[in-house]
């Protein structure tokens, strides 16, 4: 048995998960929504048919959707969404610890892997997250404990879960149920011909089984299937994220570990700590040829290889947060590098450089969530405060500042201005409509006093810098109260009296 | 298939400098991983086939490697200090 000092490995096991639960919790409601987080709010706070609709006009599918519409009515919304993700995420510490125990890794891997997931960065921001991460690398994890275990109903549900959260959760999925295959073909087949005296340990091989699970799984996402490839066409052109290059591929990498917590030179450090680990542990996998090794480097990377393929023939969709399917894989596998039959000098020495790292990445995680949240909608408004007088109206050039601006008071009107196509990743009109977004010309609206508040970004078209110079010159009294600018970024608030 | 470039013509000034700077965000990756794969390769080199060199000379040459090794980091973590953060 596995101890230190007097404790025997199980209760360091304990230990970790509640240090991991403590810092889920820790300041969930410390940083506002941003943009992503503030939209699923917005459609989760509509009625149920209408949520569907905007669902439908974005680009994910609705199960992440719907609990939160279930969160809004039983807890409330704003932070309270996070709530779900914090408790799934705790649930993968505890799903992690089942999936090492199926794979027979020793209790020192299983304890390495599940402080990585525990304190890295990268899986303490996704539980904060009010979005479908969270949930995304629950079912991952629940599917693969299915194909360990050989349970293929839970196969099935899971499955249908990954697949209803995330577009991403097909690539799992695929990833997955060719690892169950695989490891079918490593039990033996016996014909009906075999002596029935013969007693194997092994059962038999069952190829059929994961199939039907994928199958059904398949079957269910069906009604779905129609809407998601409508999304697909629509979003071929329109979608925010460029090309991938080695570098983005890097990036996922690092952010897997570090995400954005890392600042200065400690980043760079991060950056090498993270790719001689996991480089190291692909190079073991790989030169060893170790079962477990070369199945974990699998479920670490092919998820990856599927997005670089699928953007050969369909467009970019490479986006690290979304390889959050693939983060506990990559932890185990880590860990089984760092101890599964290595000298305790190399354990030790690995260690004695990943722990420093890792206690600055939790040390500064919190304050790099929080200023990476705050979005410049709450600045616009603390510029627009101090003179807002009650029936003002926010008058929005685009979607960024009137989604930021969801938490605003609700007795405060707001209007966007007909969106000017061009601009990248902008919610449809199917989805502005059913959020009962007002859109409309400024003339065309009763006011006294508006706000206009114009946000842009890398993605925002100049085809709306144009627009918006052309709206404004109808108004020459305008007063530009709020500027700030940046290389990316541009905001700027005008007070116009009517 | 919308890539980088072919959107450059109808997208601002803001766009571009997002580009330039995955540029230089890109580089600064792929220089940390080039060392790391280094690393990594000549780690497994050194340590799962030490017969293939005499003693003597595995010593230098392992000796030369983290030399060179180490100059690397120093050279391209160097040129790092003080940038943005990486990640963005």
């Amino acid at each position: 048995m596995w101890r230190v000092s007097s404790w025997s490995w199980g209760k360091w096991w304990g230990l970790i998960v509640w240090l991991g639960s403590i810092l889920r919790v820790y300041g969930l409601a410390a940083a506002p929504l941003w943009y992503d987080e503030a939209i699923t709010a917005w459609m989760a706070e509509r009625p149920f048919g209408d949520m569907l609709t905007a669902t439908g006009g974005d680009v994910h599918p609705p199960l992440w959707y719907a609990i939160c519409w279930v969160t809004v009515r039983l807890l409330g919304t704003g932070w309270w969404l996070r709530v779900p993700a914090v408790l799934l995420a705790i649930a993968s510490l505890f799903l992690l610890r089942q999936v090492a125990e199926a794979f027979r890794l020793s209790p020192a891997v299983i304890l390495a892997s599940t402080a990585l997931m525990a304190f890295l960065p990268f899986d303490l921001y996704y539980a904060q997250e009010a979005r479908m991460y969270a949930l995304l690398q629950a079912g991952a994890l629940w599917a693969l404990l299915a194909v360990l275990r050989r349970r293929w109903v839970q196969l099935a549900i899971a499955l249908t879960v990954l697949v209803y959260t995330h577009n991403y959760g097909a690539f799992y999925g695929a990833v997955l149920v060719a690892l169950a295959l695989a490891r079918e073909l490593r039990l033996p087949v016996h014909g009906v011909a075999d002596p029935p005296f013969i007693l194997t340990r092994e059962p038999d091989a069952d190829f059929r089984s994961p199939l039907i699970a994928a199958g059904v799984a398949g079957l269910l996402y069906l009604p779905w299937l129609g809407v998601m490839l409508a999304q697909a066409a629509e979003q071929r052109e329109a979608w925010w994220s460029t090309s991938t290059t080695l570098g983005g591929v890097l990036n996922v990498l690092y952010m897997l570990w570090w995400h954005l917590s890392l600042q200065g030179l400690a980043a760079p450090a991060g950056a090498l700590l993270a790719f001689t680990l996991t480089f190291g542990a692909l190079g073991r996998a790989l030169a060893t040829r170790h079962p477990i090794g070369l199945q974990l480097a699998a479920l670490a990377l092919a998820p990856l290889a599927i997005a670089l393929a699928v953007e050969l023939v369909y467009r970019p969709v490479l986006l690290h947060r979304a390889m959050i399917g693939s983060a506990a894989p990559l932890y185990l596998l880590v860990a089984w590098a760092i101890h599964e039959g290595a000298p305790r000098w190399r354990a030790g020495l690995v260690w004695a450089a990943l722990a420093p790292t890792l206690a600055l990445g939790v040390l500064s995680y919190h304050p790099a969530m929080v200023l990476n949240k705050t979005g410049a909608g709450m600045d616009l408004w603390d510029a627009i405060r101090p003179r807002y007088e009650a029936g003002d109206l926010l008058y929005h050039a685009n979607i960024g500042s009137i989604v930021d601006a969801h938490d605003l008071p609700a007795e405060i009107p707001h209007a966007l201005m007909p969106v000017v196509p061009g601009s990248l990743g902008v919610p449809n009109a199917q989805v502005r409509q059913a959020l009962g977004i007002e859109e409309r010309p400024l003339v065309d609206l009763p006011f006294r006093r508006a706000w206009v508040v114009w946000l842009a970004g890398p993605v925002i078209a100049s085809a709306e810098d144009r627009a918006v110079e052309a709206m404004l010159a109808e108004w020459p009294q305008a007063e530009l109260v709020f500027t700030h600018s940046t290389a990316m970024g541009e905001a700027r608030i005008w007070l116009i009296q009517r | 298939m919308a890539g980088r470039s072919q959107r450059r013509w109808h997208m601002s000034e803001r766009y571009l400098a997002w580009l330039a700077h995955l540029a230089e965000r890109d580089a600064q990756l792929t220089g940390l991983a080039l060392i790391c794969v280094t690393g990594v390769v000549m780690y497994y080199a050194f340590a799962l086939w030490p017969a293939q060199l005499r003693p003597r000379a595995q010593q230098v040459s392992l000796a030369a490697a983290v030399v060179i090794y180490v100059a690397c980091i120093v050279l391209v973590v160097g040129q790092m200090v003080g940038a943005d953060r990486l990640a963005g």
